[in-house]
């Protein structure tokens, strides 16, 4: 296990985010609404940059009583889309919406001391 | 960007070409039309967004997304060394992008506009056999004896590689003898026949396979694989593979799930009802072995790699044929064949590029010098910064 700090709280603005390589890994690390992510940055589809693509409100869908298709989105709980086929990713588990059987790996992320801090592993 | 290591021919490369200027090789009356009125007013425009709302994005060309408005994703030729750097391509087959929607169309006399245009700026501006560049003439279904002529008139230019119908919503199906005179071309030049389809569901449209869905993605699924599997068995079963014996057939831009279904489907049928389909003197699949073959994009990707194995053995890896189908929404990376897991050194090397060299007739393409700087960092970091140019 080993800690990398990738940035100081406050550089990466609200829904901004930075391209790190730690221990060899492209890494993008998020901050949304004050919460940081932290996801490997190649598509599970082609390996694509995933973490250079944007960051899209939450698509989703109910029936109603009359059995009808309701559509929400969420814009405060917003996918990362692949930039290349639009594959998109729930920040916090990794997994692909479309497929949760498919995702990509992430890493613990916590602010410590005013540093924000991403753990590898083993 | 990683490269595959294999030299990979793209046998379905779209260009976005610049539509307005296209009138620079027109004649009047479409000539003024199309330069007073913009092609927004002729050519159709699918219902949906490519982009997904932005989510996908083209940093290769960034046009292609930026505008809303038919034509204005455009690339110059330069772009088509910059898209052989970006996917890892040793050769392309370019294809048109804008005017693949007249086939849906009733302006078939716009299209018949377009289509030699376009074809002309292709073979005066952008095509270089030498570099790989390759293209086929657009045709009109609905102009078979106008497309015969565009035909014999380009099909023996040395970047024309193949005689490529728009085929979506073509009516009647392209079996049908009134084709004969695009096929007796085609035959005579050595060109193969290629079936490019479009997405249905237009803003104005005629009648397309894929009418009443609601959103592209129901569209896009459709348009593609119901316009292909039309257009084999009508092909197939109809006997053009025996009115013209030396002709090959190849189906772009539906993956390759269907082709098993066509496959199995037109022999169950041909054993039962034979004497409909009296030319064919075997069954279809065998047809299929032996004459007609298949771009890969949109590869399916099952959780389980033995079921596309299996569909690329019911296929014949001889008959599978690489292709990018870039800046579409839903391209193949190369690879998307190289790293799959069930393939042979060789078998990937026929799939991405030696099955096309030699069912489009290629000369072997030259190893580009990105290529050989994936061998040599020094070379990789002078063609990174742009001072080394490609010969």
């Amino acid at each position: 296990m080993a800690d990398h700090i990738v940035a100081r709280e406050g550089d990466i603005p609200e829904r901004g985010r930075k391209l790190v390589n730690l221990e060899g890994r492209p890494i993008g690390v998020f901050n949304v609404g004050g919460r940081y992510f932290a996801l490997h940055n190649r598509c599970a589809h082609q390996r694509g940059p995933l973490c250079e693509g944007i960051l899209f409100p939450r698509h989703s869908a109910t029936v109603d009583a009359n059995r009808r298709t309701v559509e929400f989105l969420d814009h405060d709980n917003p996918v990362l889309c692949c930039p290349w086929h639009g594959w998109e990713y729930d920040l916090e588990s990794g997994r692909c919406l479309a497929d949760e059987t498919r995702g990509v790996r992430t890493y613990p992320v916590r602010v410590d001391g005013g540093e924000v801090i991403v753990s590898i592993e083993a | 960007m990683a490269r595959s290591g294999y030299t990979v021919v793209d046998v379905d490369a779209h260009y976005l070409e610049p539509v307005d200027d296209l009138t620079d090789f027109m004649q009047d009356p479409w000539k003024t039309i199309i330069e007073s009125s913009g092609s927004s007013a002729f050519i159709p425009k699918n219902v949906g967004d490519r982009s997904m709302g932005g989510r996908i994005v083209r940093d290769a060309l960034p046009s292609y997304f930026a505008s809303k408005v038919i034509g204005a994703g455009r690339m110059g030729p330069e772009d088509v060394k910059t898209i052989h750097r970006r996917i890892g391509l040793s050769a392309s087959i370019m294809v048109a992008n804008w005017v693949l929607g007249l086939a849906e169309t009733s302006q078939r006399e716009a299209g018949i506009a377009y289509y030699n245009a376009y074809i002309d700026y292709m073979l005066e501006r952008v095509t270089d056999p030498d570099r790989g560049i390759y293209t086929m003439p657009i045709l009109s279904w609905q102009e078979p004896q106008e497309s015969a002529a565009l035909l014999e008139r380009v099909g023996d230019h040395p970047a024309v590689v193949g005689a490529c119908f728009s085929t979506s919503s073509a009516n009647p199906p392209l079996g049908d003898e009134i084709y004969n005179p695009v096929y007796e071309v085609a035959e005579r030049k050595g060109l193969p026949v290629v079936f490019h389809g479009a997405t249905g569901g237009t803003l104005r449209s005629r009648g397309s396979y894929a009418e009443g869905v609601q959103r592209m993605i129901e569209a896009h699924l459709l348009g593609f694989s119901i316009t292909n599997l039309i257009q084999i068995t009508s092909v197939m079963l109809r006997g053009v593979p025996e009115r013209f014996p030396g002709l090959k057939f190849v189906f772009m831009e539906s993956g390759l799930f269907w082709v098993p279904m066509a496959m199995y489907r037109m022999d169950e049928y041909f054993l039962k009802r034979r004497s409909e389909a009296p030319l064919l003197k075997a069954l279809p699949s065998e047809y299929i072995r032996d004459r007609f073959y298949f771009g890969t994009q949109p590869l399916e990707s099952p959780k389980n790699p033995k079921h596309l194995q299996a569909v690329m053995e019911m296929i014949g890896y001889d008959n599978i044929l690489f292709a990018s189908d870039y800046p579409h929404f839903d391209y193949d990376e190369p690879s998307a064949i190289s790293g799959l897991p069930f393939l042979t050194s060789e078998q990937k090397r026929a799939i991405l590029g030696e099955n096309a060299i030699r069912v489009f007739d290629l000369a072997a393409p030259a190893q580009p010098a990105w290529l050989r700087a994936d061998e040599d960092p020094e070379l990789a970091a002078q063609v990174d910064a742009g001072v080394l140019r490609e010969e």
